[in-house]
């Protein structure tokens, strides 16, 4: 969850405009999902490793996300086959439904090329720099602010979690299946919330203090748009329009 | 010697407790104060009540002679000082080194630019420059110390209100930070129980007893520890 671990490098896609990105990932991304057919499935793919072979992401990392994504469609990959309707075939004496078969494997070239757009485009930003461009594009101060806090925080709350459950550890405590269990991360989880909402307190008071009366005024980084972004972002888009046509109409 | 803040009689106690500072008084203009006391005495309840985080439930609070009594009258107030919390957690809240500097001199209605200069002119001057655009929250304890420092030193406040600054620091970020006080012409009241610090930082020293403020008069008291000849024998001192 937490380390930004794609964010950082030196790659075009890295120094990217934010906006851009999420802009052209934004219209990418919903045209795979919806694409019907294998042809234009598999183009949407190749863009997809295009655009992580652009990131210079470390493979290594890039693998551990795929194969936790791909538990999942695996099981639809397993399942659909065999409760999916149509002309069945037999493997093993199995009946197994073709239409099913072939929706699996689109569901799981899918899964995997949008997770591959999605590091390529936004995880190669900072979710500071995200939460900007969001708000560039028209996300409304309080809600950008939502996400920039909860970002900051929630580490911290992590950090003030793990604090109490060492405490109750090096107490002795050992979790069971136990009423005394249930208990004990009743009051981790409460004690947890009730130190979180004093520090929001005392984080506001911080703010109150250094001028902030209800509005927002974030810093923004200064522009830097390349002719990359630029086409990078035509290329989204145009690949997106002409591979949607093709897929409902080809 | 012009006076800054004043507090007059001033009474506050917490829900279900006894008062916690009783008939106040205390004026401050340029001075350097030290501020000791019993931990519960009373001490960041007072710094509280200077900025208006807590409102005094009797006596008044003057502001460059002036009552303040409308949250206007906080806000005006509130330009002057800056306040070091306990914590520096509390204080930098946003995501960069540099987007927390500037929330500050944003919120007073600088532009971009302007804020931007002045939050980076504030790190050289702390020679933290290298840090502008770190992740908050992946800071060091004394890198964050000296950041929240910068939040506060790039406001151009009146008076700064240090609340135990030197918790938890390592002795380099401390002496670090002894010497940008040291050198600092702002007028300030230090919370703390590090005697050499205050001995550095301050001219003044109160202490807080029984909900009053005393000035302790004998100069400025201080402890230190040197080796001693008959350090492990008993002995009269002359």
């Amino acid at each position: 969850m937490k380390e930004e671990r794609f964010s950082v490098g030196g790659s075009p896609l890295h120094r990217g405009s934010v906006k851009l990105k999420l802009c052209g990932g934004l219209l990418f991304i919903p045209a795979f999902a919806i694409t019907p057919s294998y042809r234009e499935a598999l183009i949407f793919l190749f863009i997809s490793l295009l655009l992580t072979a652009i990131a210079r992401l470390p493979l290594k990392h890039v693998i551990n996300r795929l194969v936790l994504a791909n538990f999942f469609s695996l099981f639809l990959f397993i399942t659909l086959p065999l409760t999916y309707g149509g002309d069945p075939f037999l493997i093993w004496g199995v009946p197994v439904s073709k239409a099913g078969f072939l929706l699996g494997g689109l569901i799981v070239i899918k899964t995997n090329g949008i997770l591959l757009a999605l590091i390529a485009l936004l995880g190669t930003s900072t979710v500071s720099s995200l939460g900007h461009g969001l708000n560039a594009l028209g996300v409304s101060d309080r809600l950008t602010a939502l996400l920039l806090f909860s970002y900051r925080y929630i580490f911290v709350i992590e950090q003030e979690f793990k604090r109490l459950q060492r405490a109750a550890k090096i107490r002795g405590f050992s979790p069971g299946t136990n009423v005394h269990t249930y208990r004990t991360f009743g009051y981790l989880i409460g004690m947890t919330m009730v130190k979180s909402w004093d520090q929001s307190q005392r984080i506001h008071d911080a703010m109150v203090l250094r001028g902030y009366d209800g509005q927002f005024f974030p810093l923004t980084n200064p522009s830097n748009r390349s002719p990359f972004d630029l086409i990078l972002f035509l290329g989204l888009v145009l690949a997106s329009i002409i591979l949607t046509f093709l897929g409902y109409l080809g | 010697m012009s006076t800054l803040l004043n507090l007059d009689n001033v009474c506050f106690s917490y829900p279900h407790c006894q008062p916690i500072l009783n008939n106040c008084n205390f004026s401050i203009g340029d001075q350097r104060i030290g501020l000791i006391g019993s931990n519960g005495s009373g001490k960041t309840t007072l710094l509280k009540i200077l900025v208006g985080l807590l409102k005094p439930q009797q006596g008044r609070l003057f502001h460059q002679g002036s009552e303040v009594t409308s949250e206007r009258d906080y806000r005006k107030l509130r330009k002057n000082l800056g306040f070091l919390f306990q914590n520096s957690n509390d204080q930098l809240f946003s995501p960069t080194v540099i987007e927390d500097i500037a929330f500050g001199p944003l919120n007073m209605g600088l532009t971009q630019d302007q804020a931007r200069e002045r939050s980076l002119q504030i790190l050289k001057k702390l020679d933290i420059l290298s840090l502008q655009d770190q992740i908050t929250h992946r800071l060091s304890g004394g890198e964050k110390k000296l950041v929240a420092l910068a939040t506060v030193l790039v406001m151009n406040p009146r008076l700064l209100l240090l609340d135990e600054p030197t918790n938890n620091l390592d002795p380099e970020t401390r002496e670090k930070l002894t010497a940008i006080l040291r050198d600092l012409e702002i007028a300030r009241i230090i919370i703390s129980h590090d005697w050499d610090f205050l001995t550095e930082t301050t001219d003044e020293l109160y202490s807080i007893e029984h909900g009053h403020l005393h000035q302790c008069k004998d100069g400025h008291v201080h402890v230190h520890q040197h080796v001693h000849e008959h350090g492990d024998k008993p002995h009269h001192h002359s």
